[in-house]
């Protein structure tokens, strides 16, 4: 591992001249099987062919040398055409725009990544872009003239605090630094080539054929000559073709290897020294839609998390590492943790500055005694023994805690004196059967707007029965906040966008077990309410219950007492 | 004949790697200078975020004037420094004073809540990160500048040129972050 961002950039990977001449081997070979299926189609037409008896045509050099020059030079124009205003197309595919220095929060991103920008020694001249999508995720793009973006969608800026975004933004610059942007930007454009023509064929292929079929109806004689089946079969095979070849574009993948990611976040701990806001915010960015569905997650490989959730990313064999682009987030997350205990020094100093004992540290108290300190907020507080540990309230599942005389940190649910205390013991009426499928602690029973709903008081969501939340969107209890305002104002403008695109609302994708059924082959499925209210929830196809992360069910509410001013039901 | 030949080629190899070390030194030399002058940036962009600072906080804290009249005072020795040392020890006892400072400030939830200190703090944290990563490339320039310098055969040819090894820009506060170490 360098030490310095001069050093990994001397260490530039480069995959980018494995795929470049496989396309360009490609194309010359499948240029040379076309002008051999011509010759030997006009070898065999020909009337002597009796003459010369049953041997195959060969091609003469100077044929073969024609092919390669005019194999070239097709891939010479398909590298112009898909490297043609390459960041632009891509950025204008979601639809982003350059952060405005006016708004607060776009301004500090800015500042964040004019910050990378000189922790590169000022080489990159990163563009700050925004994505208004209420979807978490971060990607960065670079072109093979050196112009670089690093883009964040407003979904991630509204939920991380500066620290956190801090360590998405060196994730990202780290990227760049590295060179895997290049090759990924680049890379995915040539094969989106392929993407693009399979969709025009295959439009132009379900037209033909409906435009042939009604010729046939109507018993159109013109109509039926034009379309005699000859332009459904080349667009069939256009279809295919370009299908194969974005077939090997997605195994394209394997190239770009996971181990990549696990730099990318190294580079980052060490740059922003806080390995902890990075963990943080990969686990917010992974508990929430990362943009499945959204145009460009097709360029999966660009993305912090991978926005499409796959049943493989969580596997760590072979396998999964082949096919997927991103290693799953528990695993980054360990391994950031695990970077954090080898700088406690940080921690002394915190801590000191906090005022806390930190003499402690190195003394290790008794068993019966034992303290930890937690972190909340970007702060470590402390120490607690673990009547104090349960008497805070703050302490989740995913709070990274650390045990005095200890080094190691870990997050709270996996410290076995820690745990049972955060699954159980901030929960009033204990379910036993139904579980958060988030922190995995026991469900309590809450009134919610006059309707018994299961909640976890530790992370805030709701398990909600379909039924349920019709009348509690038709109740108005409660007053919302400025922070639900902000996210439905978010959410609104993420459901203009889904109208004019209605099928980006269309994702389902299976998620978390059904705290209800919890049977590990029911899953929940997650998806938007509707196009019109595109909030993200699970839903349950079995039991028709939905499970509401954290604020959804208020925006939801939120949203829908917007479009009803007046409280009349729908 | 084949004697004097050897020796030739001999000799143009050696001119040559004498040729490229300087090239390379003159190289390194360069970028440690542009490291340096990105530091520089960052530094005249805290100067003039700072006098804004003190007058937007003189209103709040009244009873802090000691502490607001030692970070114009750091500020004037910072800007008046001329030499690469002195200019690492004003800076220094600047970001110290700008701490204390900030921390006093946390006393005065008004000044906290001020529209124009929270702008005026996100600038000063964006300068500060930026002075701290503008040091750590200038430091990690400095070192492959030093490395080559001392080692051989740089050392000879540092030596009869005239190239230096250059400071390290060090931090004396001790609460500043270390680097975590990567494992994988």
């Amino acid at each position: 591992m360098p030490f310095s961002f001069t050093q990994i950039e001397q260490e530039k990977t480069s995959t980018i001249h494995v795929s470049v001449a496989f396309l360009l081997l490609f194309y010359f070979f499948s240029a040379l099987i076309i002008v051999y299926a011509c010759s030997a189609y006009f070898y065999f037409s020909s009337s002597d062919v009796l003459l010369r008896g049953a041997s195959w045509p060969t091609l003469s050099w100077t044929t073969i040398g024609w092919t390669f020059i005019g194999a070239m030079g097709v891939g010479f124009i398909h590298w112009q055409y898909s490297q043609n205003a390459l960041i632009d197309s891509v950025v204008q595919m979601m639809s982003g725009r350059i952060a405005d220095p006016q708004v607060d929060e776009e301004r500090i991103f800015r500042n964040v990544v004019e910050e990378a920008t000189v922790a590169t020694g000022g080489k990159y001249r990163i563009e700050p872009y925004i994505i208004p999508t209420a979807a978490m995720n971060a990607f960065a793009l670079q072109d093979f003239q050196g112009r670089c973006v690093i883009g964040v969608t407003e979904g991630l800026l509204k939920r991380l605090n500066r620290e956190q975004l801090e360590a998405v933004i060196g994730h990202e610059a780290g990227h760049i630094a590295s060179g895997d942007c290049v090759e990924t930007t680049t890379t995915s454009a040539l094969f989106k080539t392929f993407d693009n023509i399979c969709d025009i064929s295959l439009r132009l292929l379900t037209s033909s054929t409906r435009i042939g079929f009604m010729g046939v109806a109507l018993g159109d004689r013109d109509r039926r000559r034009g379309n005699d089946g000859r332009l459904v079969l080349f667009f069939l095979f256009l279809f295919i073709l370009a299908s194969i070849l974005r077939l090997i574009g997605v195994l394209g993948a394997m190239f770009i290897s996971r181990q990549r990611e696990y730099r990318a976040d190294a580079i980052s701990a060490r740059l922003t020294r806080n390995p902890l806001a990075l963990a943080e915010a990969l686990h917010i960015i992974d508990t929430r839609w990362k943009g499945g569905g959204m145009p460009g997650e097709t360029m999966e490989a660009i993305f912090i998390s991978n926005p499409r959730r796959s049943a493989l990313e969580g596997g760590e064999n072979f396998i999964a590492d082949l096919f997927t682009t991103h290693p799953p987030t528990e695993k980054r997350i360990a391994v950031l943790l695990d970077m954090a205990h080898a700088s406690e020094k940080d921690l002394d100093a915190a801590l000191a500055k906090a005022g806390t004992r930190y003499d402690t540290l190195y003394a290790k108290p008794p068993e019966a005694q034992a303290q930890w300190i937690a972190r909340k907020d970007g702060q470590w507080l402390g120490p607690f023994d673990l009547e104090q540990m349960k008497a805070q309230g703050w302490i989740l599942p995913g709070t990274p805690v650390k045990m005095m005389g200890q080094t190691s940190i870990s997050e709270a649910r996996l410290d076995p004196l820690i745990a049972p205390l955060v699954t159980a013991s901030a929960v009033g009426t204990v379910v036993q059967k139904d579980q958060c499928p988030r922190c995995h602690c026991p469900l309590g029973l809450e009134l919610y707007e006059g309707v018994g709903v299961l909640t976890c008081t530790l992370c805030g969501g709701y398990l909600i029965k379909e039924l349920d939340v019709l009348q509690i969107v038709h109740t108005r209890e409660k007053e919302f906040d400025a922070r639900i305002a902000d996210m439905g104002q978010l959410i609104r403008r993420q459901a203009r966008v889904l109208k004019q695109n209605p099928f980006d609302a269309v994702f389902d994708e299976k998620s978390i077990v059904c705290p209800s059924c919890l049977d590990d082959e029911k899953h929940m499925h997650r998806r938007f309410v509707s196009p019109q209210f595109p909030v993200e929830v699970d839903k349950c196809p079995s039991c028709a219950r939905v499970w509401f992360d954290k604020d959804e069910i208020e925006v939801l509410q939120y949203l829908y007492e917007q479009d009803h001013p007046d409280g009349a039901p729908a | 004949m084949i004697a004097l030949l050897i020796a030739l080629v001999v000799i143009v190899v050696l001119v040559l790697m004498v040729i490229g070390a300087y090239n390379g030194l003159v190289q390194l030399r360069v970028s440690v200078q542009n490291a340096w002058s990105q530091i520089d940036v960052q530094l005249k962009r805290r100067h003039d975020l700072i006098p804004n600072l003190v007058e937007t906080a003189k209103g709040y804290m009244a009873h802090e004037r000691g502490t607001l009249e030692n970070v114009t005072k750091a500020r004037q020795m910072a800007v008046d420094a001329t030499t690469i040392k002195d200019k690492l020890a004003a800076e220094n006892a600047l970001t110290s004073t700008l701490r204390s400072l900030m921390a006093v400030s946390e006393n005065y939830p008004n000044l906290k809540a001020d529209q124009t200190m929270m702008r005026l703090q996100e600038e000063l944290t964006t300068t500060e990160n930026k002075i701290g990563f503008a040091r750590q490339y200038y430091n990690d320039e400095v070192n492959r500048l030093n490395t080559t310098v001392q080692s051989f055969p740089g050392n000879i040819i540092a030596g009869q040129f005239g190239f230096k090894a250059a400071d390290f820009f060090q931090v004396e506060t001790p609460e500043d972050r270390q680097a975590p170490q990567v494992k994988f």
